[in-house]
């Protein structure tokens, strides 16, 4: 059992004018997979190494089980860490990166051996035990970096980026090892990305920071179906959420020209309460809930708008429309079976009942019930 | 390219390719020039001269380890992010860009009789005064400190190029394997850092065997051949006493000697240095 708090953790660097890490504050269950996913620059992986104790805590206060680690140094903190980089120690062979450490914590011969072959083993590199790491191809390097981690048994992984370096299609293998590995050990793992995608199919749940703050926790699906505030929608799922500057009057919203819509009754009935009756807001719709099938013009033919085709990308199953209306400009997902050409001039409608609400300045969402930092469950 | 070359091929190619017959002949300035055969190299071998020189040289090589050291200690402090950092390393490089001549110069009024070191020691409470460039006890070992004050700043700057190519990950991933600084530098540092420790290692091996200014600037060779190193007696020999046959014979052998050392060297690195290869 091992339960981390971070609570209320700050970090500034010395030669920083504002802190790099403010007021992060989380609870981490025993077994959990988080994941904290931003864009480069939010902090993420400097709370990982805060978590590591490879950077000073400059305020507030961590701690693994009931033990506060502020100042207890990395080895002592019983984790295992993956980096971005692999870190692989290029003078060793792949047997022995994964021995050192517990070389260090004088494990026995036969039990270094014993532990070695068995994290071979899961990771499929029997064969590559006495490769020098330059020897090895990028996806059984980081391969490695994961046996050095787990011959320790550590309670805890720290995954910094891990697949950042792998090609496109390594990276989806990888991280479907990672999660198979996860079920497998059942670690407490932290683990930071950059990619929405590594979040949502990886994590329990998911911390999503911008600049140096959290935006918001939770399941994958809670910050998916409902974003906390624009940033959150806007990060993750992709493509992104589209965004357009609407006014919001009597049940409908409009940007003054063609998308002008009708927002359903229960969205408009939270609208009113919340006086936005007359104002501005930001209409917020995901790329799948924007539709061309004829089906569903039909079904909505409130919820229309034409739009000009300007790039249309076919991914297989599905087609990514880059639309213009008047001056807006978005992105459709739509099945491929209705496919378009670009300079083709169509018909689309918006699911209105899927859209999101945010106010114009705050950029929160706009909602019954305000959606806590943290989901509670 | 071409005024570069033809400088060069005058002053450096020619004189070096030139040394080689010259070690066959008895060559005179004025009179009759002999080819001798072996001569010269016969007479050296008989030469206690030239025997105690390359002793002297020899006694030289001291300076290497010691000067391999103390650069990766330095190197290692100067490569952390410590306020003002950037001072130290020219602080130390400075005696590299400094001409010998000054070296010489400023060393001999530390060591002086009358010089900073007695001086002090005078105020101290030490009467007596010490003789450092007349004692043939000392003028060796204080030409090695010499050099190796000279040649800190450079290699340093060698070795922390080394350290600076050894990505922070790995030490960081070592400190949470368990490592202590100690282990690090020894387990992970000095086995990266060795390509470095070879090359270094060998240029201050072929600089030490073939020392030649600092004996020319502070001492001559003296007191009584106690600094007396194969180059110097080599240079003593052509233009101190136009034996200009003998004196390139010296220098042949001192610089078969240095390739023979320089190729043991480089053979053993390579083979330590294949398992090692990135």
């Amino acid at each position: 059992m091992v339960e981390i708090d971070l609570n209320h953790l700050y970090k500034k660097y010395a030669d920083g004018e504002d802190y790099a890490v403010k007021d992060f504050d989380l609870h981490i269950k025993d077994r959990e997979f988080i994941v904290f996913v931003g864009p480069s620059g939010c902090g993420k992986s400097t709370t990982l190494r805060m978590l590591a104790g490879l950077e000073d805590i400059t305020k507030g206060e961590l701690k693994i089980g009931d033990k506060v680690m502020n100042d207890v140094a990395p080895k002592d903190r019983d984790i295992a860490m993956v980096f971005q980089n692999y870190a692989l120690y290029p003078h060793m062979t792949v047997a022995d990166n994964m021995a050192f450490g517990l070389k260090l914590r004088h494990y026995s011969k036969t039990d270094i051996k014993k532990r070695v072959d068995n994290a071979a083993e899961i990771l499929g590199l029997e064969e590559f035990l006495k490769r020098k790491p330059a020897d090895l191809s990028g996806g059984q390097r980081q391969r490695v970096a994961l046996g050095r981690a787990i011959v320790r048994d550590a309670p805890i992984f720290l995954m910094d980026e891990p697949l950042s370096n792998l090609d496109a299609k390594l990276r989806v293998s990888m991280r479907a090892e990672i999660a198979k590995l996860h079920r497998r050990l059942n670690t407490t793992t932290i683990y930071v990305t950059h990619d929405q995608t590594e979040a949502m199919t990886l994590a329990d749940r998911v911390v999503v920071m911008s600049v140096g703050q959290i935006q918001q926790i939770g399941t994958p699906e809670e910050v998916y179906q409902n974003p906390r505030n624009m940033f959150v929608a806007g990060f993750m799922g992709s493509p992104a959420m589209n965004f357009f500057h609407v006014t919001y009057k009597d049940g409908v919203i409009s940007d003054g020209k063609q998308v002008t819509l009708k927002v359903p009754e229960g969205r408009s009935k939270i609208l009113d309460a919340q006086g936005y009756n007359g104002k501005e807001v930001v209409f917020g719709i995901r790329p799948e809930d924007i539709h061309s099938e004829q089906a569903f013009l039909d079904t909505w033919p409130d919820a229309t708008v034409e739009a000009d085709v300007v790039v249309s990308e076919l991914l297989g199953a599905t087609e990514q429309l880059y639309l213009k209306t008047d001056a807006s400009e978005y992105v459709a997902n739509v099945n491929s079976r209705d496919f378009h050409n670009p300079g083709d001039h169509i018909k689309i409608g918006f699911d209105i009942n899927k859209a999101h609400f945010f106010d114009k300045d705050s950029q929160m969402a706009i909602v019954a019930e305000p959606i806590p930092l943290e989901s509670m469950d | 390219m071409l005024p570069a070359l033809i400088i060069l091929g005058v002053f450096t190619f020619y004189p070096i390719i030139y040394s080689i017959p010259l070690a066959f002949m008895k060559y005179s300035v004025i009179g009759q020039t002999s080819w001798v055969g072996l001569q010269n190299f016969t007479r050296a071998f008989q030469d206690s001269d030239f025997w105690v020189s390359l002793g002297h040289s020899a006694e030289f090589v001291i300076v290497v380890p010691i000067l391999q050291l103390i650069s990766i200690y330095l190197a290692t402090v100067v490569n952390k992010p410590l306020p003002g950092v950037t001072i130290f390393r020219v602080l130390f490089y400075i005696p590299v860009v400094t001409s010998m001549v000054a070296v010489g110069i400023m060393w001999g009024f530390i060591l002086d009789p009358t010089g900073l070191i007695n001086t002090l020691m005078q105020n101290a409470g030490f009467s007596h005064v010490i003789y450092f460039m007349n004692n043939s006890h000392l003028t060796l070992p204080i030409l090695m400190g010499i050099t190796i004050w000279q040649g800190i700043g450079y290699y340093m700057m060698m070795y922390l190029g080394g350290l600076q190519g050894i990505p922070s990950e790995l030490s960081e991933a070592a400190e949470i394997d368990g490592a202590s600084p100690a282990t690090i530098f020894f387990k992970i540092t000095i086995p990266l850092l060795k390509p470095f420790i070879w090359v270094c290692s060998l240029m201050s091996l072929i600089a030490a065997l073939g020392v030649f200014d600092i004996v020319f600037v502070m001492t001559q060779g003296g007191p009584n051949n106690a600094t007396l190193v194969t180059n110097y007696y080599s240079y003593n020999q052509a233009f101190g006493n136009f034996n200009f046959g003998y004196g390139a014979a010296v220098g042949l052998l001192l610089s078969i000697v240095i390739t023979l050392f320089s190729v043991i060297l480089f053979v053993y690195q390579r083979k330590g240095g294949q398992t090692h290869a990135k």
